[in-house]
């Protein structure tokens, strides 16, 4: 046996004196405090008994062990009744007087004097606790006593004689003396067990014991056992006691006064003046629940919080108008841009009308002000020699003849790899790109890929900025709030070097370029986007200036998607910098993480998820997805929005607790009292749960300050428990019944719960307006309670009358759930035909002998599997999805193979080099295989007959002319070549076409040679042939 | 009484018949002859070693099985907002590679763990946290499906498909 112990850990004395007791040899290992031996807790649990691999690491359960390895136990049941009052009761009292808690607690004094009162009645009725000999509990019993024998000043043994005479009968015991003897020789012993003390940590001393009956009697009141189970942190100081009372205690003139707003909003000297901006939502998308939560609406969130502590807000967005998707978007649709800017417009701006976002002006960037103002930056820019003229390379489709705006090219990651790359960003490694660097470019209106044309265009000359914009952000990282993920992300940028940023594009629509020589192309919207706040804020008010030329007064919230970031912290700060015109620049960035849908993405060409305009249609109030849309706000990493989920916080959190307690403590205030507050007089329990309140309340504003909005929705939810279980401690409906104190007590109870509900109205207010102004409305609240303080203030004053309550909340039903997850789950990724056999397959395994049942799964799932890979082609799901399925096509063929004796490469070798090639029509294949497979087993013989006959139907690629395919894919390299050839020699167009059309035909002869799909394998040759 | 205690001590009940004396203060077991043995954890410790339910283990085992029964009694029971979060990835851990507690089959130490682990699988943990305690939460779906254990609890949904899988942490 082996213990592992920290040196002067005062537990491990049990298993040393268990040890010396019995005669039984153990191992002392010497660790440091705090050392990990555990294998699966990362946290020290010395100390710990290992015997036959397991460990111990309850200190009373590895004495026990030890004495019953030694035989040394009579009544197991009478050691576990001292062994379990010992490690619930004793050691935790004995710890926290030990650590000093009984000067500052008198509770944890008093109840160790019970618990030794308890100890020494026992101890009256025998020598040792459970008879005449010395046995498991009086070693740990005594080893947790021993602590306070050492203390001075403690008094609590002194006439306890029956407890001294049992000390006295374990020390003189030889075995324990030579134990303790050797714990308190060393120098350093108390050092070390002070240490040793400090590392571990113990059960806290609970209020669930109750104290008239201390010991064995263990109580689980119904009282106690709520705020055991449900409070965690109830520990309230006298100070925080006092400071509640004397918040309520505040004259009701004193109380602050929430702002008036009026229009304009301008900054003030001496306030907090917040510009709170949220990313520009890009015109042609209608917004899904993911885009709304990741600006707009965490935007609104804190701007209504900033509002209620009074501070000066403006909050500003927009529809980012410009751009060559607008552009497509009117061609495809017969009009103007502008006429498409002023549908989506409207859309948008009903979305968040609906979802109650408080904008104070929610404008766009296609006016003459963004004009302006862009030019006027550039113009600055210029003139301080940051722009730069060069030529690049761009991309141009000459199918669609026009240059292909970034976001238009698709392609391979030139970094990472990733696929599915848009040519300003990867998704996949987040990296900002070049259109022109994207391995296999392709447009993405036509697939076709595009060519390299030469252009002069302007840049941003981001390098000679760096010193400025660095300095700007070493400043901001330190004073400002910045999530995580922005910080990374920006420093990433930094790390990695700036390079020149091109900021013109060859385009119609956008903020024209006024540089002679230039003056055909627009500006690059990611440059002129962000400066859409000034030009908004500038159609707000015509003092704009006084916002964003005012970086002294002037503190800046950017709210963004973290693929925005780069923009917002590197490219604007550095335009802005560089104009040097005074401009107030960005102090803090809150960058959200993506929200998924259910298990995949939002997707509008899938259908996928739930759009801005759709969650009106559902019947689902507004407030009920802000408040579930923030309860999993994706802020340290993405998160996905679940139908089950979402019913079960509206059942759970909102129902039954936060509208329960609403609803209950104003029925109650209206039904007994006539809705009338009645006079509170404070006991210490109502004092207490202001105490808790005011606890939560203050991290609230802590957690809002920070942005960290989540866990500002914590807090709400945990001041409504807190009322729910003062309710249900206190029973007003009981209490109403009873004598005229019981009465008074009563109104207190209700009164004080109603302060609690109208506090609770207006921490909501961020998150559910609508609920809010509700519940307000019910509490005839005045609107001056709208202001949150540091302290809980009762904003009802005594007398005032509320109206009649009713539910705040509907509960969602299972059924109704059920509708809505298929209603948004969109064009299915894909199918699970699995459990339906092919008829084929069914109708030849019949045939088969029952001794081959292994060869009937195989040959089924082989089938199956081939309608898989059939039905996911056909709904043109993700290549990379279609390959596996292939894969897992090909390794069951070769198990059936295997399963009827048939060398398994041959047969699948046909198959993949095919499949490898082209994912192409592998589920024809498969159905095919398996038919001939189940075939086969009724007649071995003519198996290799029967495949040569079926497979030119099936397209098997067993039976493929080799040689022609091996002649067209040569012809089809040589053409590839040539394509490349004349495209490097920019040859005219009209040639190149030619040679491209010539090389398309010869891909589609191969692919009938290969029995493929001509068409699909033109797609998928593009991307072949472009790579080098 | 919370739900859970209660249906704990309905299972005491069940197994021990009268001789167990449910109390919203203290739980007793007479054991005849005047010998009693009082208090949740004593009790469970008493059933693991006399029923025949749960016979057949070394006697590593049962104390294996009585060390769970302390520690589901004190240090789950009694965890706080900030211990709790140990805890769990503790027990997690522990559950990492074990359909059980102790000696792959059901003991009084599930038992007792279940039932101080109720309240916080039906009313604290969202489904995100059930996913990240993925052993944890496979184990509790395991034991609940025990009508006895589960007694007159509600039995608690658990979603099969992982929702927030592939999560990327920053």
């Amino acid at each position: 046996m082996k213990v592992y112990t920290d040196n002067g850990n005062f537990q491990c004395l049990k298993i040393q004196i268990a040890a010396q007791v019995t005669g039984t040899k153990i191992e002392l290992v010497k660790v440091k405090h705090n050392e990990c031996v555990a294998p699966f807790s990362r946290h020290s649990k010395l100390p710990i008994l290992e015997v036959k691999e397991r460990t111990f690491f309850s200190p009373n359960t590895a004495a026990k062990y030890i004495f019953l390895k030694a035989n040394k136990i009579k009544d197991e049941d009478a050691e576990n009744v001292f062994l379990d009052w010992e490690c619930s009761e004793l050691l935790p009292l004995v710890v926290a007087y030990l650590l000093g808690q009984g000067r500052k607690d008198q509770t944890v004094t008093n109840r160790l004097a019970s618990a030794l009162q308890h100890l020494g009645t026992s101890l009256s009725k025998s020598k040792f606790l459970t008879g005449d000999i010395l046995s498991v509990s009086d070693v740990c019993v005594f080893s947790t006593l021993s602590l306070l024998l050492g203390q001075k000043n403690c008094n609590l043994l002194v006439e306890r004689v029956n407890i001294q005479r049992w000390c006295q009968d374990m020390s003189s015991n030889i075995a324990v003396q030579s134990v303790l003897n050797e714990f308190m020789s060393p120098a350093s012993a108390q050092e070390e067990f002070k240490a040793s003390l400090t590392s571990q940590t113990f059960t806290p001393v609970t209020s669930t014991t109750n104290i008239e009956n201390p010991g064995v009697e263990r109580s689980i009141s119904l009282k106690n056992s709520i705020s055991s189970e449900d409070q965690t942190t109830e520990k309230v100081s006298q100070e925080d006691l006092d400071a509640v009372f004397k918040a309520w205690q505040t004259e009701r003139k004193d109380y602050p006064k929430p702002r008036v707003r009026e229009y304009p909003v301008l900054p003030k000297p001496n306030d907090r003046n917040i510009l709170v901006t949220s990313a520009l939502p890009y015109v042609n998308n209608v917004p899904h629940l993911g885009n709304i939560i990741g600006c707009v609406l965490s935007a609104d969130v804190f701007s209504r919080f900033a509002k209620l502590r009074n501070y000066n807000v403006l909050y500003v967005c927009g529809t980012d108008e410009y751009g060559t998707a607008t552009e497509t978007k009117a061609m495809e649709e017969g009009v103007t841009p502008k006429e498409i800017c002023d549908k989506f417009n409207k859309l948008h701006t009903q979305i968040y009308r609906w979802f109650n976002i408080d904008f104070d002006y929610f404008g766009r960037t296609t006016t003459e002000q963004q004009t302006k103002i862009a030019q006027d930056i550039f113009w600055k820019l210029y003139e301080r020699n940051f722009i730069l003229k060069d030529s690049i390379d761009q991309l141009k489709c000459t199918k669609c003849d026009k240059f292909l705006a970034d976001r238009f090219v698709e392609g391979t990651c030139p970094l990472c790899g990733f696929d599915d790359a848009r040519g300003d960003q990867c998704d996949g490694c987040g990296k900002l790109l070049n259109a022109v660097d994207l391995v296999n470019p392709k447009c993405k209106i036509c697939k076709a890929s595009p060519v390299i044309v030469n252009s002069q265009h302007l840049f941003v000359d981001l390098p000679k900025l760096e010193p400025l914009l660095k300095s700007h952000l070493d400043q901001v990282f330190e004073s400002g709030t910045w999530t995580h993920n922005a910080r990374v992300i920006t420093n990433s940028w930094i790390r990695d070097g700036l390079k020149p940023r091109c900021i013109s594009r060859d385009l119609k629509w956008g903020t024209p370029v006024p540089l002679e020589g230039y003056k055909d192309k627009v500006f690059y919207v990611w440059f002129d986007a962000p400066i859409g706040y000034l030009s908004i804020t500038a159609n707000y008010t015509d003092q704009w200036e006084r916002w964003w030329k005012n970086p002294q007064q002037v503190e800046m919230y950017n709210f963004l998607g973290k693929d925005n970031v780069p923009f917002h912290s590197v490219i604007f700060p550095a335009c802005l910098l560089g104009a040097n015109d005074g401009y107030s620049v960005v102090n803090h960035m809150i960058a959200t993480e993506y929200l998924n849908y259910e298990d995949t993405k939002f997707s509008k060409s899938r259908n996928t998820g739930v759009f801005g305009d759709q969650a009106e249609t559902t019947g689902i109030p507004a407030d009920v997805y802000r408040f579930y849309l923030l309860y999993l706000r994706p802020e340290s990493q993405d998160t996905a929005f679940s139908w089950d989920d979402f019913m079960l916080k509206n059942n759970s959190e909102l129902l039954n607790n936060l509208g329960n307690f609403i609803n209950r403590a104003l029925s109650f205030l209206f039904n007994i009292f006539g809705g009338v507050i009645q006079e509170m007089e404070l006991n210490e329990e109502d004092q207490k749960l202001l105490a808790l309140v005011t606890r939560e309340l203050q991290t609230y504003i802590s957690n809002l300050e920070a942005c960290r909005l989540r866990d500002g929705i914590r807090n709400i939810l945990m001041i409504s428990k807190l009322g729910n279980q003062y309710m249900q401690a206190n029973k007003p409906w009981v209490l109403a019944k009873g004598t005229s104190d019981e009465k008074c007590r009563a109104g207190s109870v209700v009164s004080v719960s109603a302060q609690v509900v109208c506090l609770l109205s207006v921490l909501l207010n961020p998150y559910m307006p609508q609920t809010s102004a509700t519940i307000q409305q019910q509490l005839q609240a005045p609107t001056s309670v709208n202001i949150i303080t540091d302290s809980f203030l009762p904003s009802l004053p005594v007398g005032h009358k509320i109206s009649k309550p009713s539910p705040l909340f509907q509960k969602i039903e299972q059924n109704f759930i059920e509708g809505l997850r298929e209603k948004f789950a969109g064009k299915p990724a894909e199918k699970s035909p699995k459990k339906q056999p092919s008829k084929a397959a069914t109708g030849e395994a019949t045939l088969v002998p029952a001794s081959q049942e292994e060869i009937d799964r195989l040959t089924k799932a082989v089938a199956d599997q081939g309608i898989v890979v059939r039905d996911l082609k056909s709904s043109k799901a993700d290549p990379s999805k279609v390959a596996e399925q292939v894969a897992i096509l090909l390794q069951l063929k070769k198990d059936l193979s295997l399963a009827q004796g048939v060398d398994p490469d041959a047969k699948v070798n046909g198959d993949i080099g095919k499949g490898k090639k082209k994912g192409g029509s592998g589920g024809n294949k498969g159905v095919g295989g398996a038919v001939e497979q189940a075939a086969s087993k009724k007649d071995n013989q003519a198996k290799q007959q029967k495949q040569q006959k079926k497979a030119p139907a099936a397209g098997d690629g067993a039976n493929i002319d080799t040689a022609l395919v091996d002649k067209l894919t040569k012809a089809v390299a040589d053409q590839g070549t040539k394509v490349r050839e004349v495209k490097a020699a920019k040859a005219e167009k009209s040639t190149i076409d030619a040679e491209v059309a010539s090389l398309l035909q010869l891909k589609r002869e191969l692919a009938v040679a290969q029995g493929l799909d001509p068409e699909a394998a033109i797609g998928g040759g593009g991307k072949k042939g472009k790579k080098k | 009484m919370a739900l859970a205690e209660q249906a704990f001590h309905e299972f005491f009940l069940a197994n021990f018949k009268s001789t167990f004396k449910p109390s919203p203060k203290v739980p007793v077991l007479d054991l005849g002859g005047g010998k009693t043995v009082s208090g949740v954890c004593s009790i469970a410790k008493h059933l693991q070693r006399t029923s025949k339910d749960f016979n057949g283990l070394s006697l590593e085992e049962r104390l294996e099985v009585e060390q769970w029964i302390e520690y589901a009694s004190t240090v789950v029971k009694f965890s706080d907002s900030e211990t709790e979060k140990i805890v769990l990835k503790e027990l997690n851990n522990w559950l990492k590679d074990k359909a059980f507690f102790v000696a792959n089959r059901l003991t009084v130490a599930d038992i007792t763990m279940f039932y101080n682990l109720y309240s916080l699988f039906a009313e604290r943990l969202t489904f995100q946290e059930k996913e990240l305690l993925i052993h944890l939460s496979r184990w509790f779906h395991n034991v609940q499906q025990d009508k006895e254990v589960r007694q007159s609890l509600q039995h608690l949904t658990f979603l099969r498909t992982p929702v927030y899988d592939g999560v990327r942490v920053h």
